[in-house]
């Protein structure tokens, strides 16, 4: 049932070479009013040099036929004219009876479009209701943690890696409906979400008479994340910015959407439409990855620094990231969009999705991070030639380390120690894992430290500062230590012995890593 | 009562492990009232946007 449109049966089918001198032009002018988003799957769809397009005549089955029924309840004449589903292959293929000699290797992603018609309000336009597509295959784009979704054409299932795109119709969904779907369906992957569900939470914080066409507030977003568990961070731009004017600069926007892409989360971006048909009109869109260039130029110059207030900063490991992945509903899925494009007095929310135990989001854990790495600087000991760099780097006066923040399961950071060896060849001893496996909350901020050139290129670290994610931290304190788990840098662990009134008191403790150490893997 | 997991209890354990390998370092925390303003800035913030009345359609 939860798989039912994905997997319901075809009434009719029509394989279509997408050799030459197949347009999908003239496909989607003549068959799909000319919609870009179609246009922009045909555009994925030729960038994997594909051979075969599927095309199946569908029944509206589960998710789809609730909506149906949402749709006629709010629209009494709704019609459903139309239901497609597409999918694309790399294999060349004529008949259909080859369908069986397919495999997921050759299967690069689906479409499915539904027409919806309602004579009443001259309404006649087709839409995606979800699509996936394989990440494109270049070795900068990273996307953390995609999900898997299991599809069936002609009754014969395939599987396919990607994020859910979904599109709105104006009628029971808008883009900020579609946004929540795409995220949602990856961080609950046993779920299929409806808009019918999104729209029954949604409907009971309206202030006003909920209709879905009219989109969704934060508030009706807000409490979306708590049905689900999904924990967030978010921040009202245009409202914070009645009291501080500076907001946009203080807390740029790009750190919650990278905090939440970077663990494998994701972010969601709402802006005001540029350009001279805009009016009023807010946009909504997900993120869900990120370039990452080695070779990028702007954090060897002084804009790649992020000041953090009083003197105090660092460089984010986020600027080496060119472009957010996302999608947009109005052109399709699978975008870059430029790190700094999306100009910061156009941005008026945005959200970093967090894991559902975590208390507090990434750039708490970058700033907790950085007092304990500043604090501990001037106490590393200069035999150790690392050592030595990084106390160049997080010296008061340069402060040029680079800081990357994950929310990762302690079993995950447990086994990254004990798989890694730093680049004298040495690995952690199997006892000190086997101690720390059970002193760990089961979700923790991994801070990880480097330099750089070390960072980029070697894709390497110094270290890396843990904390409990698990923790809501105290804000009656400029800062709580209880967070503060462990800091692993060449040669030593460091820990918090106990606390007075005067701060923390340190131990160290020998680690077998006297050099450094691959990055954590998030990434597909 | 002491938390379920925290560093103190992390060290206690290690401290039983390691032995004499363990040193206690005095260790002066920086950029207190700096860091502090920043997550108070950050956390304000956030709070101010539960009564928000953004629309995305």
């Amino acid at each position: 049932m939860q798989n039912a449109h994905r997997d319901v049966s075809p009434k009719s089918i029509k394989l279509v070479s997408l050799n030459c001198p197949f347009s999908s032009f003239n496909l989607i002018d003549n068959e799909f009013q000319g919609i870009p988003a179609i246009r922009r799957c045909f555009s994925l769809a030729r960038s994997f040099h594909c051979k075969t397009l599927l095309i199946e005549d569908i029944s509206p089955a589960g998710i789809i036929e609730e909506e149906n029924v949402e749709l006629l309840t709010l629209y009494p004449q709704y019609v459903c004219r139309g239901l497609k589903r597409l999918s694309f292959w790399k294999s060349d293929f004529q008949v259909i009876n080859d369908l069986a000699n397919q495999n997921n290797n050759d299967f690069v992603g689906y479409v499915i479009l539904k027409r919806d018609y309602i004579s009443t309000q001259n309404k006649d336009q087709w839409h995606i209701f979800e699509a996936v597509f394989k990440k494109y295959e270049h070795k900068h784009n990273c996307v953390p943690s995609p999900n898997n979704y299991d599809v069936s054409f002609c009754d014969k299932r395939f599987s396919i890696k990607g994020i859910l795109y979904c599109q709105q119709n104006t009628l029971n969904k808008s883009c900020a409906h579609v946004a929540l779907r795409s995220l949602l369906s990856r961080l609950i992957p046993n779920e299929n979400i409806s808009y019918r569900m999104l729209n029954k939470i949604a409907q009971q914080v309206s202030s006003k008479p909920y209709h879905p066409s009219d989109g969704l507030t934060v508030a009706c977003m807000q409490e979306i994340f708590k049905a689900f568990s999904i924990g967030y961070a978010d921040l009202d731009y245009e409202k914070t910015s009645i009291d501080n004017p500076n907001i946009r600069t203080d807390i740029p926007y790009q750190k919650h959407l990278y905090a939440g892409i970077e663990s494998g989360c994701g972010g969601l971006l709402g802006f005001s439409m540029s350009g001279p048909m805009a009016k009023d009109a807010k946009h909504i869109i997900p993120f869900y990855g990120h370039t990452f260039n080695k070779d990028t130029w702007a954090p060897d110059a002084d804009m790649s620094y992020f000041n953090i207030g009083g003197g105090v900063g660092y460089i984010p490991s986020e600027m080496w990231t060119s472009s957010f992945i996302g999608h947009d509903d109005n052109f399709g899925p699978n975008f870059c969009v430029p790190r700094l494009y999306v100009k910061p007095e156009q941005v008026q929310y945005v959200v970093e999705l967090k894991k559902s135990k975590a208390c507090y989001g990434g750039i708490i854990a970058e700033a907790q991070a950085l007092q304990f790495l500043y604090s501990l600087h001037s106490k590393l000991e200069k035999k150790n030639q690392w050592i030595k760099r990084l106390r160049t780097h997080s010296d008061p006066k340069n402060q040029t380390v680079v800081l990357r923040a994950l929310c990762i399961e302690q079993k995950e950071y447990l086994t990254h120690l004990s798989s890694i060896q730093c680049w004298k060849g040495k690995k952690e001893s199997s006892f000190l894992i086997d101690a720390l496996s059970g002193l760990l909350p089961e979700l923790l901020w991994v801070v990880e430290i480097s330099i750089p050139h070390l960072f980029p290129a070697n894709e390497r670290k110094l270290g890396e500062i843990v904390l409990n994610a698990t923790l809501v931290r105290d804000d009656s304190k400029e800062m709580d230590y209880k967070l503060f788990l462990l800091a692993r840098l060449p040669e030593h662990y460091y820990l918090i012995n106990s606390t007075n009134q005067y701060g923390p008191n340190f131990i160290k403790v020998p680690s077998e890593f006297v050099s450094h150490t691959p990055l954590i893997q998030t990434i597909q | 009562m002491s938390a379920v997991y925290s560093s103190p209890k992390i060290a206690r354990e290690l401290k039983k492990q390691f032995g004499d390998k363990v040193r206690p370092i005095k260790v002066e925390m920086k950029y207190t009232k700096e860091i502090g303003q920043f997550i108070a800035k950050v956390e304000s913030a956030q709070r101010k946007t539960e009564g928000s009345k953004l629309c995305f359609k």
